[in-house]
């Protein structure tokens, strides 16, 4: 027996001593965590003897954990396997079934994680998520919101926050309508989109939405209640017609945040970092250079329990780089490895009189001790010698951009004139033109080359409707035959006397223009049968009428004995008008 | 016409006189600092007057804007500062409107050889067949559309009162050239893409924000000519498309509108 059990030590000491790995564990202490009350739980890391433990480095969901150690165990007293307990706790809930996340630590600077386990808090109150009832055809549903935010503690413009809406329902509801204020995170700039996660808990469907955000301004930020509503129903299964059963409805309160202002007269050094880092620069490239070569410095802003995405590069507009070190104009990306976020900036020494790349100052803000830490990095000597002729250059990018050149940049007023270079470099002769120079030229505009001739399209298309309904007024008028009076008619009819064709109509013509005008007929588009019997009219009548028959009975007519008794007769019209 | 209007027309064609006057003595005095730097024997006094001369080229800007010498004047000025993605900007500027400029084509070459870019504009047989619309500048086109407008009115109005078939040809070719001209100035003001140019190095963000991830991680250099397809609503932030074919978004403040 005994043999059995040494072996069986022995077989797990060797297990335990060929493990070449970490394992980390994470547990909730008690089965029966009493409601609202922190609840205690145990960290356990099996890890080799010589590598350590970064206590500060726990996290859970992303956010720091704070614990306490216990005790090392080692396996066996010569073995290297050893095991660390650490003691944590997290806040208190109702109760119900909850699920303990991934615990992450990091053992000689690598990560590991536990494993996700479940923990009950049981006991006390009325759960304020009820018990599961058996889910029978008339199980109705039950819904219920949860708002929570989830930020540090005072809370100041440039930290993050994350808001969290939890959604717990029971049975198939359909959502009407929600108002969820914290998503919109009024007032708050939002980091990426919303996350959202589906879980069971205690017999509960959670539905879980996370954002992230980022406070932006100084101020109390109210977030009115929230609310859900929906209907719960049953679907049947064969028809998939929906039987809506009763409303319901989630509230949450309303919630507010206090941002807290960051103490004015910040360094001109502060970039926004706010937590706790250390800095320092590096030379990347050789110390010795010819000017105008790039020397490439590594300025590494470290954290550990600070975001590093939001940590922007310490201004280099510092004495002893401005005038003595040109930069590139290509922005300096940092990029961020595990707690480190390095950035690589080049810089070309001016000239042989530059000896030291100076000491660079970052500034943070400490939220715990509420002040503003500058720290210095050391400076970094280098050689500058005088560049070699034929000695080849970079092509460099140009100087960083100006402002608008409308409004005056300030490096260009006249009052600032002149580089801020060493006297060495001011004296030193400019190089050779190398584009021709302005020419002589004045204003050359176009006095129609605006948008304004095109008012001539419809001035033009008015002119010519103009002139085209103008030509066919004259037309028109052109048009209208003049009425001719009796005399004309009567010239016209001796003038025709050798064509009867002619004659005999314009004779005709003449004698009812006459009669018109006299006043003794009203139109002298009549015929002579229409004419009266009495008087001249009826002489005119006859007179025409006996031409008329003879014409068309074929008896020959003297045009000359016609003219003298037409003659008399309209003289006798004529006569007659006289009177 | 009583004698009040005719001394406010005078006095207001004086003021005019005036104006355009204190502008040429602006330019005049620009041009001779630009002079006076190009002649500098120092690097601080070529800043000095350089300086000088942009300023004063600024301030005739701001009153005569509009003008493709003034922007190529501009354009030197930053040139000689260095300023090249700004030269850049100011070139393509002065290219717009002096289109057939060789002078101008040359400097805008040469300043951007100085910030390794390779922007050389192949020309495709659209650019060959439609060579008005790009060798010929907006303002010339659109003088040439009233110039030919009012042709088009005249020999018009002469074939309304004495229709010839001479006449008639000369309306039908004068037509077609206008219209070829509206197509032109229709298509600059209405089609043809916003351009511009990056004057500070940025990166291009998937969407408006520098919260959001980057496009890609090679910077855009300053003095690319990018195609504007967006904008935010406030103006912010731009939706470009960048020489490499890529689209994506970048801060207002670091890009130019031609």
């Amino acid at each position: 027996m005994f043999r059995i059990f040494l072996s069986f030590l022995l077989l797990v000491g060797s297990s335990l001593h060929a493990l070449a790995d970490v394992q980390v564990t994470a547990g909730i202490e008690a089965t029966n965590n009493p409601p609202n009350s922190p609840v205690e739980g145990t960290i356990t890391i099996t890890h080799n003897l010589n590598k350590s433990v970064d206590k500060n480095s726990f996290r859970m969901e992303g956010m720091p954990l704070t614990t306490d150690f216990i005790k090392d165990v080692r396996i066996s007293p010569t073995g290297p396997v050893v095991i660390s307990f650490y003691h944590f706790q997290i806040p208190g809930k109702d109760p119900g079934l909850y699920m303990l996340p991934e615990i992450s630590v990091k053992v000689e600077g690598e990560t590991y994680k536990s494993i996700a386990t479940t923990y009950e808090v049981s006991g006390g109150a009325p759960s304020a998520i009820p018990q599961v009832a058996a889910r029978t055809s008339a199980t109705r549903g039950a819904l219920k919101l949860e708002a929570l935010v989830d930020n540090p503690q005072p809370f100041y413009p440039g930290q993050h926050a994350l808001f969290t809406y939890r959604f717990y329902f029971q049975g198939d509801i359909a959502l009407t309508a929600e108002a969820l204020p914290l998503l919109d995170a009024k007032g708050f700039e939002k980091v990426g989109d919303k996350v959202i996660n589906d879980s069971q808990e205690g017999g509960w469907s959670v539905q879980t939405i996370n954002q992230e955000v980022k406070a932006v301004s100084p101020g109390q930020f109210v977030f009115p209640q929230s609310t859900a509503e929906g209907y719960s129903y049953q679907e049947n299964p064969i028809t998939k017609k929906r039987t809506y059963l009763e409303k319901l409805q989630g509230t949450a309160d309303a919630i507010t945040i206090n941002v807290s202002a960051l103490p004015a007269n910040p360094p001109s050094t502060f970039t926004g970092a706010i937590g706790s880092y250390t800095f320092q620069t590096s030379l990347l490239s050789p110390p010795n250079v010819s000017v105008e070569d790039k020397v490439t410095l590594a300025i590494d802003i470290s954290s550990n329990d600070s975001m590093l995405q939001n940590v922007n590069l310490p201004s280099l507009n510092q004495p002893g780089i401005k005038g003595l070190f040109r930069m590139s104009s290509l922005p300096p990306s940092g990029t961020v490895q595990g707690d480190t976020k390095r950035f690589f900036v080049d810089l070309y020494p001016l000239s042989t009189s530059t000896t030291q790349i100076p000491s660079l100052a970052f500034t943070y803000f400490d939220p715990i001790a509420s002040k503003y830490v500058t720290l210095q990095s050391n400076p970094i000597t280098i050689g500058v010698t005088t560049r070699k002729e034929g000695q080849k250059t970079e092509v460099q990018p140009a100087l960083p951009a100006m402002p608008q050149p409308t409004q005056m940049p300030p490096e260009k007023q006249p009052t600032t004139i002149g580089p801020t270079t060493s006297p060495r470099v001011e004296m030193t002769a400019p190089e050779e033109i190398e584009i021709p120079g302005n020419p002589e030229k004045g204003f050359n505009n176009y006095w129609f080359g605006t948008w304004w001739g095109l008012y001539l399209i419809p001035l033009a298309v008015i002119l010519l409707l103009l002139q085209v309904y103008f030509i066919n007024y004259l037309q028109k008028k052109r048009a209208i035959i003049p009425i001719k009076n009796s005399e004309v008619l009567w010239n016209e009819a001796l003038s025709n006397s050798s064509d009867p064709e002619r004659f005999y109509p314009l004779l005709t013509k003449a004698f009812l223009v006459r009669l018109k005008e006299n006043g003794t007929i009203s139109s002298a588009e009549i015929t002579p049968e229409s004419l009266p019997s009495d008087g001249t009219a009826g002489k005119v009548k006859n007179f025409l009428s006996d031409i008329q028959e003879k014409r068309f009975t074929g008896t020959p007519l003297e045009i000359s004995s016609v003219i003298k008794e037409a003659s008399v007769l309209f003289q006798e019209l004529k006569n007659e008008r006289s009177l | 016409m009583n004698v009040r209007h005719c001394f406010i027309s005078f006095i207001f064609i004086c003021l005019l006189s005036i104006s355009a006057y204190a502008e040429e003595s602006t330019w005049k005095q620009a041009d001779e600092a630009y002079r006076a730097g190009e002649k500098a024997t120092t690097i601080a006094e070529r800043t000095e007057d350089f300086n000088k001369a942009l300023t004063l080229y600024a301030q005739v800007e701001q009153k005569y804007d509009g003008n493709g010498m003034l922007y190529f004047n501009i354009g030197n000025s930053y040139f000689q500062l260095g300023e090249y993605s700004w030269a850049i900007l100011y070139y393509y500027r002065a290219l717009a409107l002096n289109p057939r400029d060789v002078l101008i084509e040359s400097n805008l070459q040469a300043a951007q050889r100085k910030l390794g870019l390779n922007d050389i504009e192949k020309k495709s047989v659209f650019d060959w067949l439609f060579f008005f619309h790009t060798k010929f500048s907006l303002p010339e086109r659109l003088n040439a559309l009233f110039i030919l407008g009012l042709l088009l009115l005249i020999f018009t109005s002469f074939y309304i009162w004495n229709p010839q078939r001479w006449v008639m040809r000369v309306i039908i070719l004068s037509a077609c050239l206008w219209l070829i001209t509206l197509l032109s100035v229709g298509y600059s003001r209405y089609f043809s893409p916003l351009e511009g140019i990056v004057v500070k190095p940025t990166v291009l963000y998937r969407d408006a924000g520098e919260q959001y991830p980057k496009v890609s991680d090679q910077p855009i250099l300053s003095g690319s000519k990018l195609q504007v397809l967006d904008s935010t609503p406030e103006g912010k932030w731009l939706k470009v498309h960048s020489p490499q074919g890529e689209i994506g978004y970048l801060s207002a403040s670091s890009f130019r509108i031609i």
